[in-house]
């Protein structure tokens, strides 16, 4: 089968399509947005992840099998947890291509997270559990709450370097 | 560089906006592209059966009734695609002629 030439063809086309800055411009803003818009989890975030890190310490230190039983309700719940938020923001963003601000906020978070659990070991080996897993859960909390505002602010600040407008509620 | 570079399914900013939504997340979905791309349904349902019918997205719904879903995700086809066609109008932004080029010329 062979296709004839059309001359008109590719001027369909280009009567649509905008000037290639424009379209590149147009591609950025949008690639950017995957990134920073998302619903507010609003106090829910760190509330949860105290909750959640006072409970796998808890998990952890109790014998079987309630610590079996326990950790694998954490874990089911965190996911759940992950996966009804994933729905509510309609996006799951790769981490590859994100701006360089926002992947520094999560390097951080992420660096004082691993921080927090060497302390917490630590602190295992010498405090009662009834010490150790109240301090997770306010670690959790209180660095939760610093990473959601810290990021929001970051998100905030990729828009308008990018020329965005930023939404009124960040 | 010449315009055959360029892919006339990407030609529409909003279409080539869509894909590079696609490009930078595992899934995307209907209401998240409509309203981040500033398209009404329409719009965007035409746009995202152009990039399906072309391979370059693969398109799944989840739920029922109110919590219905219509979920996009980019396949290989379409990463290349889009990859190509940045990089065509790349070269065309850069062999373009600056505005004092072309006040000089006239």
């Amino acid at each position: 089968m062979t296709t004839e030439h059309n001359p008109n063809q590719r001027s369909d086309w280009i009567l649509d399509a905008t000037t290639p800055a424009t379209s590149l411009d147009e591609l950025r803003r949008a690639e950017i947005l995957v990134h920073t818009r998302y619903p507010d989890p609003g106090p829910w975030y760190p509330l949860g992840m105290a909750t959640y890190a006072g409970l796998i310490t808890v998990a952890i230190a109790i014998p079987d099998p309630y610590s079996i039983i326990l950790s694998a309700a954490c874990i089911c719940g965190a996911g759940i947890a992950a996966m009804t938020y994933q729905k509510r923001r309609g996006t799951n963003p790769r981490l590859a291509p994100q701006p360089d601000r926002l992947r520094r906020e999560m390097a951080i978070f992420l660096t004082g997270a691993g921080a927090i659990i060497l302390a917490l070991v630590a602190l295992s080996s010498v405090a009662p559990l009834w010490v150790v897993a109240p301090t997770a859960a306010l670690l959790a909390g209180v660095g939760t709450a610093v990473y959601q505002r810290r990021y929001a602010n970051a998100a905030h600040q990729v828009e308008v370097d990018a020329g965005i407008e930023p939404l009124a509620s960040v | 560089m010449s315009l055959d570079a360029l892919d006339p399914l990407l030609a529409p900013a909003k279409r080539l906006a869509a894909l590079g939504v696609l490009a930078n997340s595992s899934h995307t979905d209907f209401v998240f592209l409509r309203d981040h791309l500033d398209l009404s349904d329409s719009d965007l349902s035409k746009q995202m059966s152009v990039l399906a019918e072309a391979d370059y997205a693969t398109v799944k719904k989840t739920g029922r009734g109110r919590r219905r879903q219509t979920w996009f995700r980019i396949t290989k086809t379409g990463r290349r695609a889009l990859t190509d066609h940045v990089a065509a109008l790349n070269a065309l932004v850069d062999a373009a002629p600056s505005a004092p080029d072309l006040v000089s010329e006239s």
